[in-house]
């Protein structure tokens, strides 16, 4: 069934198979949280400004449990969205989570971000930069914008640019 | 095949094995294989020599973004005009290496050097090198905003990168459309004209800023052309997967770290990987893993007895990105 969540997600279910898949997912509880929590990685991951609340709870479980901790920096503006709703720990998607799955070597090619990965580690913002716990934060999206001014996309390396007033230090290509 | 002409020379037990693979090499080249290189050759030659003006999409995981360029050439070289149509306004301004772009919201002219960089259609450089890493072949003919254009598959030759496919406008050699796939049938990313006119003239006015003449308020960033400078860290990965090459290396500035991070470059061609070392804090614990965004691959892993980490990040599977970031030493040290 996860197999199946994760291709209607990638839109790799024929169409004729996409209502009465949705309809299973509909009376599976177990379908819908994976559903839900499936989304909830890619949101996070693309820095979408959405939390579940329903599936909030246990993750936060999860976390106590959990030593390993990827995590992303505060972002500079708190979605809207999530202020609106109340939800103030998970408030920043900033705060983090990152979805991580031990270095597999034989699964060269997996596109499907579900299929493959576990959810290790949602935290909330440190007060202050970890140190007793030896985490090391990670904002992504730094690194992904970095990556980006090499890629043949118009707005790569500029996207930056759309919220800010001020000059950011940000170095385009070196000679080749 | 190679196996089955193995299993042959085993039976008969006369020429070693290094004949066989010579025998394998020298044989005659398949003539489409030839004509797929040409092709190749056209596409990278006539982005940078044509001129032409168009609209294009760029599909890339999840997002979409589509731009107007307007590409000349003349005696002083390339002069072209690339900007969004969709989302915040930018504008590129380039004539042949040098680049400003146009933030209007933030006010900004960033001024810039091409380097590294590439716009579509202008894809493809080194042909040579991609042909040692993709299988080239010759597809069937397509049609691309209205013109018939010759496809051409890239298939990868290992698991270190993904397959392309183009389509190339028949008469010029004007790459229509690029596809990454990370399979026979996943797109990954695509670039797709939309209105294409090929040839000139072209009136200059459109290869100017909308933005030009408003300077009231407006700032000139030229942090890039200083902080884009080449450096050599000493760092290298000692065991790349085929193909790949470093291109550049800089330092940059990043939050979070009072020291420079060192950004390196890998590239096969087509695909490229980004590779940040970075020094990590006394009691600062980094964990190995992988993690996928979107179309990236992202490796992170520390460096054994050694108060640095890397993370590894491409439009690759993640073979490639374990391999180079299992591979990095500094030859310094």
């Amino acid at each position: 069934m996860r197999d199946n969540i994760s291709s209607l997600m990638d839109s790799e279910v024929q169409t004729g198979q996409v209502d009465n898949l949705i309809e299973q997912i509909g009376r599976d509880e177990e379908a819908r949280e994976a559903w839900a929590t499936y989304h909830l990685i890619g949101d996070v991951l693309r820095g979408d400004g959405v939390v579940l609340p329903s599936i909030q709870s246990r993750i936060f479980e999860k976390l106590a449990d959990e030593p390993t901790v990827l995590a992303p920096k505060r972002r500079r503006q708190a979605p809207v969205a999530m202020i609106r709703s109340g939800i103030a720990v998970a408030a920043s998607v900033a705060t983090v989570s990152v979805v991580l799955w031990m270095a597999n070597q034989d699964q060269a090619r997996s596109p499907e971000l579900a299929r493959n990965t576990q959810i290790v580690s949602v935290s909330s913002p440190p007060p202050e930069p970890i140190s007793a716990g030896g985490i090391q934060p990670v904002n992504l999206n730094e690194y992904l914008l970095a990556h980006e001014e090499f890629l043949p996309s118009t707005t790569a390396g500029y996207r930056r640019f759309a919220s800010m007033n001020t000059v950011a230090p940000a170095s385009d290509a070196a000679a080749q | 095949m190679k196996l089955r002409s193995l299993i042959v020379i085993a039976a008969v037990g006369v020429l070693p094995v290094g004949e066989v693979l010579c025998a394998e090499n020298s044989k005659p080249q398949d003539g489409s294989i030839q004509d797929a290189v040409n092709w190749l050759n056209r596409i990278a030659g006539s982005a940078t020599e044509k001129t032409f003006s168009g609209i294009y999409i760029h599909q890339y995981g999840s997002r979409m973004e589509t731009s107007r360029v307007t590409h000349m050439v003349d005696d002083s070289g390339e002069q072209e005009k690339l900007e969004t149509l969709d989302g915040p306004p930018r504008e590129i301004i380039r004539k042949n290496d040098e680049i400003t772009c146009y933030i209007p919201d933030a006010k900004l002219m960033r001024v810039d050097r091409k380097r590294a960089r590439k716009f579509f259609p202008g894809l493809l450089s080194n042909v040579p090198n991609i042909v040692e890493n993709y299988s080239a072949k010759l597809g069937g003919i397509d049609r691309v905003a209205g013109f018939d254009c010759q496809v051409i598959i890239l298939d990868p030759k290992d698991n270190f990168r993904f397959g392309h496919q183009f389509c190339a406008e028949m008469n010029t050699g004007l790459l229509l459309r690029a596809t990454m796939l990370s399979d026979k049938t996943d797109v990954l990313e695509q670039f797709a004209f939309t209105q294409l006119a090929i040839g000139g003239p072209v009136n200059r006015d459109l290869l100017k800023s909308s933005y030009g003449d408003k300077k009231g308020g407006w700032q000139t960033d030229k942090s890039a052309l200083k902080e884009g400078r080449q450096v050599d860290s000493g760092w290298s990965a000692k065991s790349l997967p085929s193909g790949f090459k470093k291109i550049l290396e800089i330092k940059r500035t990043m939050s979070g770290h009072s020291e420079p991070v060192i950004h390196q470059i890998y590239s096969d061609g087509l695909a490229s990987v980004s590779v940040f070392i970075e020094s990590t804090k006394p009691g600062d614990k980094v964990h190995t893993g992988l993690i996928q965004q979107g179309n990236y691959n992202l490796y992170v892993r520390p460096l054994e007895d050694q108060p640095y980490s890397v993370k590894v990040l491409g439009e690759v599977p993640r073979t490639a990105l374990q391999q180079i970031g299992n591979s990095l030493v500094n030859q310094r040290r």
